[in-house]
């Protein structure tokens, strides 16, 4: 398994920018809550004991997860937080709510970024020097943080949601289509932070 | 006088003495998490943090001397941190320390400034 590296943000450095964010989003794929993006500068050099247990989110048991939000949360020059709810999500599409809530979370690094590592995307309308990298949150580091800022920061928000739109088992599955989730959304119908845009959720509204 | 007494006397003795000496102060007591830097100023095209080390005369060793390689590795780290969060800044830069010994009564015995005491390596 390959590690996230510094490739990309030793190339950044040595064009003169020293304040690189890496950008990643969360909870894209799930029916239901808000798409979360964060966006991180990291320190240079970072010389941390966690920093080789730093990989894609996924890849990590949500106690890690859990462990390196805080790490990164102590050690980072800037963290900023967008987010885009269910309604922003039928309203524009998944693609432009993910892009609004990595603008958001742009906007609040203070102080600002000089250029931007991104997963898999561009943002156009920002005007920094920006790089967008296929499977950014495996092989860059910054990006790699920015996803576990994001997963950590989603997965709180959906463990809230539960309580406020409980039975639909929303901090166990955090709104992904698994198999409970759509058998309590067939059982409830959708609730109120249902994408009703997204295919499963528009096909339980038909029925 | 209380340790911490003798620290801010110590601080406060050798922010005069760099003004003296040409540097220009731009802010003390900078902090991040992995440390602190008693005085960054601007001194002749240079970017300098600056540790000030103070001592009573009769405690063991000189002021520079207490310097261990672990505040030397934090001083390093905190002002890499300065020169990520602060821009328009000189493109060189340097730590020094100013040490400072105060005789039994707190009176100035000793003042006196070393250039580049961290080195990059």
């Amino acid at each position: 398994m390959q590690k996230p590296s510094f490739t990309e943000e030793k190339n950044l450095e040595a064009q003169g920018y020293h304040r690189i964010a890496g950008v990643d989003e969360a909870g894209r794929g799930a029916l239901a809550g808000p798409v979360v993006a964060a966006a991180v500068i990291l320190p240079c050099p970072i010389e941390e004991p966690w920093f080789d247990q730093i990989e894609d989110s996924k890849q990590l048991s949500p106690t890690k997860r859990e462990l390196l939000f805080h790490n990164i949360h102590q050690i980072a020059i800037s963290i900023g937080i967008g987010i885009a709810d269910n309604e922003i999500i039928d309203a524009q599409g998944i693609i432009k709510a993910t892009r609004l809530a990595m603008k958001l979370a742009i906007n609040q690094l203070s102080p600002p970024p000089q250029s931007l590592l991104i997963d898999y995307m561009l943002l156009p309308e920002v005007k920094l020097p920006q790089k967008g990298i296929t499977n950014g949150d495996k092989l860059c580091f910054s990006i790699a943080c920015a996803s576990i800022m994001a997963k950590v920061t989603r997965d709180h928000l959906m463990i809230e949601l539960d309580r406020v739109y409980p039975g639909y088992g929303l901090a166990q599955h955090k709104g992904y289509g698994t198999e409970k989730h759509l058998s309590h959304l067939h059982r409830l119908g959708p609730s109120p932070i249902h994408r009703q845009s997204f295919k499963p959720v528009r096909n339980m509204i038909e029925k | 006088m209380k340790r911490r007494d003798t620290g801010i006397l110590g601080e406060k003795l050798a922010r005069a003495f760099l003004k003296q000496h040409g540097y220009h102060i731009l802010e003390t007591n900078y902090r991040c998490p992995q440390g602190e830097i008693d005085i960054v100023a601007k001194h002749k095209g240079f970017l300098v943090f600056i540790e000030v080390r103070t001592k009573k005369s009769l405690e063991f060793g000189s002021p520079e001397e207490s310097i261990t390689p672990i505040k030397r590795e934090r001083m390093k780290t905190t002002a890499s941190h300065y020169r990520q969060t602060h821009d328009n800044l000189p493109p060189l830069w340097r730590i020094d320390v100013v040490a400072v010994e105060l005789d039994q009564n707190g009176k100035l015995s000793r003042i006196e400034l070393i250039e580049n005491a961290v080195s990059e390596a």
